[in-house]
C-alpha cells in the first residue's frame, strides 16, 4: 500500500511539475538563420538577425519574394537583443537552426567577442554553426548578400564553407568550441575566416540580384583572421590558409600546382593526407617536427614527361614535397615573425608530448613559439595519373 | 515458476464448480427426474419442457413387440437422416426384432438396428431434453426406463474457405468456420497424435455454447492446462456468442489494452501451437480459436514465418516490430517535434515543414487529432458498410480529405503522410486485436506529447512499460522471453533460425517435453566423389 503510494506520487508529480511553457507551433517563431554582430553607433553592439520567411522556400508557395528577413537594433547585449527583436519583427526568435555567425571587423579588432557566452549557455542554439568575419563591409550587409541558387544568405555561406574546406581547403570550419578552447588555452591562439562582398552592396541586398548571370555582388571568402585572444591582429592568404589546415590534420582534400618550367605547371590531387606533429624541447630549443604523409593522383601536366616511367614520379614527387615544404615553412614563417602568436596549436601538442618543459613556458608560449625551430617534412606518394598514360601534349608539333 | 504456484494456490480456496450442466435444462425441483415407464408419462414429461414449439416432434412407431416414440428437433436434424436412419431401421424392426423386455435389451436393439451411428443413452429427463437440442432423435420404448438418442444432427455449416483476416502468401489456405467439429477436424487432421486430447464444456445458461479445449498430453505444462479447466469450470454466465465472450471471462486481467490470448482462424496456427505446448480453445459458433498462454511477441509472428525463407522472416518479423513502434509513437513524436523540439529537426527538413505549417489554423496536435479522428471514421465505416456502398468510402477518403484538406490549407502536407504511415503501419500487425492496442495508446500518447514533449512520450513509455512487465497470460509473464531475458528462447523471438536450428520448446512454457527434435540437422550437400582412383 505504502510504495504503492509512493509510486503514484512520483508519477502524479512526474506529470503536473511540468507544462507545455516551451511550447511553440512552428508558426508562431521566426526562425533565425543567421546573426550579424556590428558595431554600435550609439550602443555597444549592433545585432542583426536573419529571419526566413519559410513559404518562399517552398517551390509551390514561392511567389518570388524575398526569403529572408535582416533587421538590425541597437544594445548592450546579445541576450537582450535576441528577446527585444519585436520591436520590428512579428514572430518569436528562435535561434536553434543557426548557421552562421558574421561577425564585424571592428568588433574583431576591439576584441568584443565577450557576446560568445550568450551563445555558449544558452541551451536553445545548437553548436554547429559557423563563424566568418566581415572585413571591408558591415556584417549586416555580408549577411544580406543574396545568392542565385540559394535562398538563404547565409545558407549559402554556410554550404559554400562546407564544400570550400573539403574542395581545397580554402578555409577552416570554426565553431563555437574552437574559438573559446582556442582563447582559453595556453597553446594555441584562434583563427576565424574571413569574407568580404565583391561588387556593389546596394544591389547584393536585393532579391533582384539573384536573376543576374554574373550577380552585382557576391560574398567571397579572401583570408583567415588571426586573433591573439579575443583581438582580430591580422590576416593571412588563402594560400597560407590552405597550409595552416595541413597543420591542422583537417585537409583531406587540395590540388597543388608546382612549376615544372618556364610558364609551365603541374598539377595533382592530393588525397589521404595525414600529418603528424612531434613537439618538445631539445637543448632549451622548442623543436617541432610535421610529418605530412599524403597520397596523390596526377591530374594535368603541361611539361613533357613520360608518365609511364617510374622514376619520372619519384621526380615528381620530389618536385611536389620541395614545393610544399617551402610554402609551409613560409607561412609558417610569416606567422611566427609577424604575428608572433601560435594559432597552429603547437603548443597544445607540446603540451601532450613534452608537459614538463611546457609547464615552465605556458604563460609566455607565444614568445617561445616565435623562436621555435619548426621542421616541415612531407612524404608525396604519386599513385596514379588520369586515364590516359601518354598526353596529347606530346604529339604537338611545334614542341 | 514460483510466482505460478503462488498465485494458484491462493485462487485453490475460492474456487467452486459452477459450470453449466445439462440439469440446469429442467426446473429446479426437476433436477434427477428419471424416465417413466411409460410412453405417455415420457410424452407429457417431454412436452411440459417444450411446451408447444412448432418444430417439436414426436412420432409413434412400432419396434418389435412394443410401441415406441421418437423425438427430435426437426430444425436440429436433417429430414433425409430421419428417414434414411430411423424410420426405416425401425419400420422393419418388427419382423426380425429379439423382443425388448428389459433396460439392458436396448443396448441390442440399437446395435442391430442403429450400428456405427453415434449415440447416447438417457437416464434423467434433462439427459433427453439435452440430446433432442443438441440434434439427436430420441427413441423411447413402452416400459423401458432408458431413451436411445441417435445422433442424425444436420444443420447446415459454411464451407471451409480461406482466412478473411490473417491471410498470408505461402502455407495453407483452409481456415476454421462456425462448425466447431469441423474446426476439431481441421486440427485433428493435421496432427495425427493419439496423444491430442479434447475437453468438452458447455458455457453459457441460455447458449449451452460447446467450448472444447484441445492440449497434447505430456508435452502441455499440466499447470496450465489445470488453469485453463478452472477458469473455464468458473465462468457464470448466460450467452457465448464467439470466443471474444470467453477470452473476456477467462484473461488475467482486463484492463489493458494489450491482449493476453491469442486468437486465430488459421488451423496450421493452433497445430503449431498445439506443438509448442499451448492449449487451444474452440468455441462453438466461432471461427477464432483461442489461444493460450500468449505472449507479447507471439503477436508479431505469422505461421507464414515457417513456409518461407528465414532470412526473410526475420526481417519482416523486425519490420514488424518497427511497424508496432511507428504506429504507437509516430503522431506523438511529430507533435513534440513540432511544438517543443524544433532544434532535432535537420534544417531543410525544418524550413519544409515550417513553410507547410505556414498559414494553418489550427495547432500542430489538434491537427493530429483531427486527421487521426477523421482516419478512424474512415476505417470504421469502411469495416462497417455494406459493399455496394465501398467505393464511395475509399474516393470521399483519398480525395476529399487527403487532398481537399490540404489544399484548402486546413492541415498541412506532412500530416498527411505522418496519419497515412502511421495508419499503413497499424495493419502491419498480423493480428488484429492487437492493432487495436497501438491504437488506443497512440492517443495518450498524442495527449502527453502536445503536454509536455518528448518528456511526456518518455513518461507514458515508462508507465507502458511497467504495465506491460506486470501483465501475466496464464501464469506466464507477458513480455517473455525479453523480460524475463532467456538467452535460449531468442531462437524464435526477433529473428528466426532455420528450423532444424530451433530444436527446443519455449522454456517459459515449461512443457512437459522441452526438446521437439533431438537430431535436426541442417541440410547439406553430398560428399564429393573421388573420380581419380
Amino acid at each position: 500500500m505504502n510504495r504503492c503510494f509512493v509510486f503514484s506520487m512520483i508519477v502524479v508529480i512526474a506529470f503536473i511539475l511540468n507544462g507545455c511553457w516551451d511550447a511553440y507551433e512552428l508558426d508562431q517563431i521566426g526562425i533565425v538563420t543567421g546573426v550579424a554582430i556590428d558595431k554600435g553607433e550609439a550602443k555597444k553592439l549592433k545585432m542583426s538577425v536573419e529571419i526566413i520567411n519559410a513559404p518562399e522556400l517552398s517551390p509551390q508557395q514561392s511567389k518570388g519574394n524575398s526569403s529572408t528577413v535582416v533587421y538590425g537594433l541597437e544594445g548592450n547585449s546579445v541576450a537582450e537583443l535576441s528577446h527585444k527583436m519585436n520591436v520590428a519583427v512579428s514572430k518569436k526568435l528562435d535561434f536553434s537552426h543557426l548557421q552562421t555567425l558574421v561577425i564585424g571587423e571592428s568588433v574583431a579588432r576591439e576584441g568584443l567577442l565577450d557576446f560568445l557566452d550568450y551563445f555558449e549557455s544558452s541551451k536553445e542554439t545548437r553548436n554547429d554553426f559557423d563563424f566568418i568575419i566581415a572585413k571591408k563591409v558591415s556584417a549586416e550587409d555580408l549577411m544580406s548578400t543574396t545568392y542565385p541558387t540559394e535562398n538563404i544568405p547565409s545558407m549559402k555561406i554556410y554550404s559554400q564553407l562546407e564544400t570550400g574546406s573539403k574542395e581545397w581547403g580554402t578555409y577552416p570550419r570554426v565553431r563555437m568550441k574552437d574559438i573559446i578552447t582556442a582563447m582559453v588555452s595556453e597553446g594555441r591562439q584562434p583563427v576565424i575566416p574571413v569574407a568580404t562582398v565583391t561588387g556593389s552592396i546596394e544591389e547584393g541586398i536585393n532579391v533582384e540580384n539573384r536573376k543576374n548571370v554574373e550577380p552585382k555582388a557576391i560574398v567571397t571568402f579572401t583570408n583567415l583572421g588571426v586573433f591573439k585572444g579575443d583581438k582580430l591582429l591580422g590576416y593571412l592568404s588563402l594560400d597560407d590558409t590552405r597550409n595552416y589546415l595541413w597543420t591542422q590534420n583537417k585537409l583531406k582534400f587540395t590540388s597543388i600546382s608546382v612549376p615544372c618550367g618556364k610558364n609551365k605547371f603541374f598539377t595533382v590531387r592530393a588525397y589521404h593526407s595525414q600529418t603528424n606533429i612531434k613537439a618538445n624541447y631539445r637543448k632549451g630549443e622548442p623543436n617541432i617536427k610535421l610529418n605530412i604523409e599524403m597520397e596523390a593522383r596526377l591530374d594535368e601536366i603541361h611539361c613533357h614527361a613520360d608518365i609511364t616511367k617510374s622514376n619520372v614520379y619519384k621526380k615528381l614527387e620530389k618536385k611536389i614535397e620541395d614545393h610544399v615544404e617551402q610554402k609551409m615553412t613560409a607561412t609558417i614563417n610569416k606567422v611566427q615573425n609577424k604575428y608572433k602568436i601560435d594559432i597552429f596549436g603547437f603548443g597544445d601538442v607540446m603540451n601532450r608530448q613534452d608537459y614538463q618543459a611546457f609547464k615552465k613556458v605556458k604563460n609566455k608560449w607565444d614568445e617561445e613559439f616565435t623562436r621555435a625551430d619548426i621542421a616541415v617534412n612531407v612524404k608525396v606518394n604519386l599513385r596514379r595519373a588520369g586515364v590516359r598514360t601518354k598526353s596529347f601534349l606530346t604529339e604537338l608539333k611545334n614542341e | 515458476m514460483n510466482f505460478f504456484k503462488k498465485w494458484s494456490s491462493s485462487e485453490q480456496t475460492k474456487f467452486h464448480q459452477s459450470q453449466t450442466t445439462s440439469e440446469e435444462l429442467v426446473p429446479e425441483g426437476e433436477k434427477k427426474t428419471g424416465l417413466k415407464n411409460h410412453l405417455e408419462q415420457n410424452r407429457s414429461l417431454l412436452q411440459q419442457v417444450f411446451g408447444d414449439t412448432s418444430d417439436f416432434h414426436i412420432e409413434k412407431v412400432y419396434t418389435g413387440n412394443r410401441e415406441g416414440l421418437v423425438c427430435y428437433l426437426e430444425s436440429m436434424v436433417k429430414h433425409s437422416l430421419i428417414s434414411e436412419q430411423i424410420m426405416k431401421p425401425l419400420s422393419q424392426s418388427s419382423f426380425k426384432q429379439k423382443p425388448i423386455n428389459k433396460v439392458k435389451d436396448l443396448d441390442d436393439f440399437r446395435k442391430s438396428f442403429f450400428g456405427g451411428i453415434n449415440f447416447h443413452f438417457a437416464n434423467y429427463k434433462h439427459e433427453a431434453v439435452w440430446h433432442i437440442l443438441s440434434g439427436c432423435a430420441v427413441i423411447f420404448i413402452e416400459g423401458i426406463t432408458k431413451a436411445l438418442a441417435i445422433e442424425i444432427n444436420g444443420t447446415e455449416s459454411r464451407a471451409i474457405t480461406e482466412p478473411t483476416t490473417q491471410t498470408i502468401v505461402r502455407g495453407p489456405k483452409d481456415a476454421f468456420v462456425e462448425d466447431i467439429n469441423t474446426n476439431i477436424s481441421l486440427v485433428r487432421r493435421r496432427l495425427k497424435n493419439p496423444r491430442l486430447r479434447f475437453e468438452t464444456y458447455h458455457i453459457g445458461k441460455d447458449t449451452l455454447t460447446s467450448v472444447n479445449i484441445g492440449f497434447i498430453e505430456g508435452t502441455v505444462n499440466e499447470e496450465i492446462i489445470a488453469e485453463v479447466r478452472k477458469r473455464i469450470s468458473r465462468i457464470d454466465i448466460n450467452a457465448i456468442f464467439d470466443s471474444g465472450n470467453l477470452e473476456e471471462l477467462i484473461t488475467d486481467k482486463t484492463f489493458t489494452p494489450f491482449p493476453t490470448i491469442y486468437s486465430t482462424e488459421r488451423p496450421d496456427t493452433v497445430t503449431s501451437n498445439l506443438i509448442e505446448g499451448k492449449v487451444a480453445i474452440f468455441v462453438g459458433g466461432s471461427p477464432f480459436i483461442l489461444l493460450v498462454p500468449t505472449v507479447f511477441t507471439d503477436f508479431f509472428e505469422v505461421s507464414e514465418d515457417y513456409y518461407v525463407h528465414f532470412f526473410l522472416a526475420s526481417f519482416l518479423r523486425i519490420i514488424r516490430y518497427m511497424a508496432f513502434l511507428i504506429a504507437l509513437l509516430l503522431p506523438s513524436f511529430y507533435v513534440a517535434i513540432m511544438t517543443f523540439h524544433h532544434e532535432l529537426i535537420p534544417t531543410r527538413l525544418f524550413f519544409s515543414l515550417a513553410a507547410q505549417r505556414e498559414g494553418v489554423p489550427f495547432p500542430t496536435v489538434v491537427e493530429v487529432l483531427l486527421m487521426e479522428i477523421t482516419f478512424e471514421f474512415l476505417r470504421e465505416a469502411g469495416a462497417r458498410m455494406p459493399r455496394a456502398v465501398g467505393q464511395t468510402i475509399s474516393i470521399v477518403g483519398a480525395l476529399v480529405i487527403g487532398q481537399a484538406a490540404v489544399e484548402a490549407g486546413i492541415v498541412s502536407n506532412a500530416m498527411i503522410i505522418i496519419v497515412a504511415i502511421t495508419g499503413i503501419c497499424n495493419y502491419v500487425s498480423p493480428v488484429y486485436n492487437f492493432g487495436s492496442s497501438s491504437r488506443l495508446l497512440r492517443f495518450l500518447f498524442i495527449f502527453f506529447s502536445a503536454l509536455l514533449g518528448f518528456y511526456g512520450i518518455i513518461l507514458i513509455v515508462m508507465l507502458l512499460v511497467a504495465h506491460l512487465v506486470s501483465l501475466r497470460s496464464f501464469g506466464i509473464p507477458y513480455l517473455a522471453p525479453v523480460a524475463p531475458f532467456i538467452i535460449e528462447d531468442q531462437d524464435d523471438v526477433f529473428v528466426r533460425f532455420p528450423i532444424w536450428g530451433a530444436r527446443k520448446r519455449p522454456s517459459y512454457l515449461n512443457t512437459g517435453s522441452p526438446i521437439k527434435s533431438y537430431d535436426a540437422k541442417s541440410p547439406s550437400p553430398p560428399p564429393k566423389r573421388r573420380t581419380d582412383s
